[in-house]
């Protein structure tokens, strides 16, 4: 789906609707420096200084729309990055040998972010 | 015996190395393609090495080589000395031949078992270096969640002691004056210390013959922003470094992506920053052209009050890889 189509789509949402056009800047941006960039609702909303709350409404329906996808990081806990990625929880292991830091960690819930990422598709919309 | 040393080599997860070593035993020796197989899964290929060695188209040497680069080569813990002069290292190789009998000729249960039952330390040479081979055992303890149990006011915490085989080196290399101490990691659920404690088992293992309180460490703490500055041959996705007014850290929130070296806010790459740890991944093509990744940890620790540098390799490598990037380490902590 486009951005374009993504707009109509929030007819229904005028709340949502008058934050859009500020996001989808913001987002075009930050997706056109890089591709991979991790988007949360939190950063995004330092970043374009618009409520946090608005933000996750809109990209929880982007992703439903598969112009964004789940990705779930489990945090080094040592606090050197990120130990692993996965769209599921069911990849990750119990233990893991981490190669940001050397060691071995176990699995812990507490350890797991939940980011969004750009599909395909978006990043065509973009460009 | 073969199938011992095809255990090792499945234990290590490096069944792929077994395909390429056999692919380029039937390049260099013109081997006709149904001499052995070199593709399917793991429990074909090893039926297929277990033929060809009782028919004489491999031997267990053939395989014990791969089975010793793998042992000897990543998932270490590496320290890196030098000595000033050859005749010094000449006298370093004299007191390894003299105080340790030659690795066997020919591979042996005992020195491939699981867990050997002697430890051995023995010498041979590898790659233009003289090598002080450990083979044995090391335990360390692991929580053992199915005997833990607690109750209202009593926690108790179980730990059972568990056995590993571990490969340790000392490699003397005469040409380059250089010493290299490479201490295997125990097992992926080792606690992180083991390895000072496999250390300074093995230090004390190699008095009276070396003693590494009479080598120069190699700083590789000095080489550290030189190796931050080679962007083209190098990775990273974490930094962390100090000046006199701050400590920085910066990771990247994805696992891979963008070198944090790019970010338009990373500044640690200005030469006013120190670091004690560098976690860096070298880029290189190996000896067939391939494209390795090596993951490095580096770190400036102390050992007996001296400050030593330490490079934590977590992946089993090719010796070609190994080598390339600690030369590269030297090279640059000089």
């Amino acid at each position: 789906m486009s951005w374009k189509k993504f707009e109509h789509t929030l007819n229904d949402r005028p709340d949502l609707s008058k934050v859009f056009p500020e996001l989808h800047t913001g987002l075009s941006q930050v997706l056109r420096k890089n591709p991979e960039a991790s988007l949360d609702a939190d950063a995004l909303s330092a970043l374009l200084k618009l409520k946090s709350g608005d933000i996750l409404d809109l990209l929880i329906l982007m992703e439903k729309e598969e112009l964004l996808e789940t990705l779930l990081s489990w945090e080094c806990s040592k606090g050197d990055g990120i130990t692993k990625e996965a769209k599921n929880a069911t990849e990750f292991p119990s233990f893991i040998l981490c190669d940001q830091c050397g060691e071995m960690h176990e699995f812990n819930k507490e350890c797991i972010t939940v980011h969004f990422v750009a599909t395909e598709e978006l990043l065509e919309s973009i460009a | 015996m073969i199938e011992l040393l095809l255990r090792r080599i499945v234990d290590a997860r490096a069944v792929g190395r077994l395909r390429g070593h056999l692919a380029d035993l039937k390049t260099q020796r013109s081997l006709p393609r149904s001499s052995f197989r070199i593709s399917g899964n793991t429990e074909t290929i090893c039926s297929s090495v277990i033929k060809a060695v009782s028919e004489g188209v491999l031997s267990l040497k053939d395989i014990a080589v791969l089975v010793d680069e793998i042992e000897e080569n990543g998932f270490q813990h590496i320290f890196l000395f030098e000595v000033a002069s050859q005749a010094e290292m000449k006298a370093l190789q004299s007191a390894v031949q003299e105080a340790y009998p030659a690795s066997p000729q020919e591979p042996t249960n005992a020195y491939y078992a699981e867990l050997p039952t002697t430890n051995r330390l023995t010498h041979e040479l590898r790659d233009g270096s003289l090598v002080a081979k450990f083979v044995g055992k090391t335990s360390y303890w692991v929580i053992d969640d199915e005997d833990s149990h607690e109750d209202e006011n009593t926690q108790v915490i179980v730990k059972k002691k568990k056995v590993a085989r571990v490969v340790h080196t000392l490699r003397l290399n005469e040409d380059q004056k250089t010493v290299e101490v490479r201490i295997q990691h125990a097992s992926v659920d080792a606690p992180p210390s083991q390895w000072r404690r496999d250390l300074e088992q093995f230090l004390d293992r190699l008095k009276p013959a070396v003693d590494i309180g009479n080598l120069k460490a190699i700083p590789i703490w000095d080489g550290f922003q030189k190796q931050v500055d080679n962007r083209p041959e190098t990775y990273m996705t974490v930094d962390e470094a100090h000046d006199t007014l701050t400590k920085q850290r910066m990771s990247l929130r994805r696992e891979r992506g963008q070198d944090i070296r790019e970010n338009d806010d990373y500044n640690l790459d200005e030469h006013r920053f120190f670091r004690e740890t560098l976690r860096i991944y070298w880029l290189l093509n190996d000896q067939d052209g391939d494209e390795v990744v090596v993951h490095t940890i580096q770190q400036r620790i102390e050992l007996a009050g001296e400050l030593v540098g330490k490079v934590w390799v977590s992946r089993n490598l090719s010796a070609y890889a190994l080598n390339h990037v600690l030369e590269k380490i030297r090279t640059y902590a000089q």
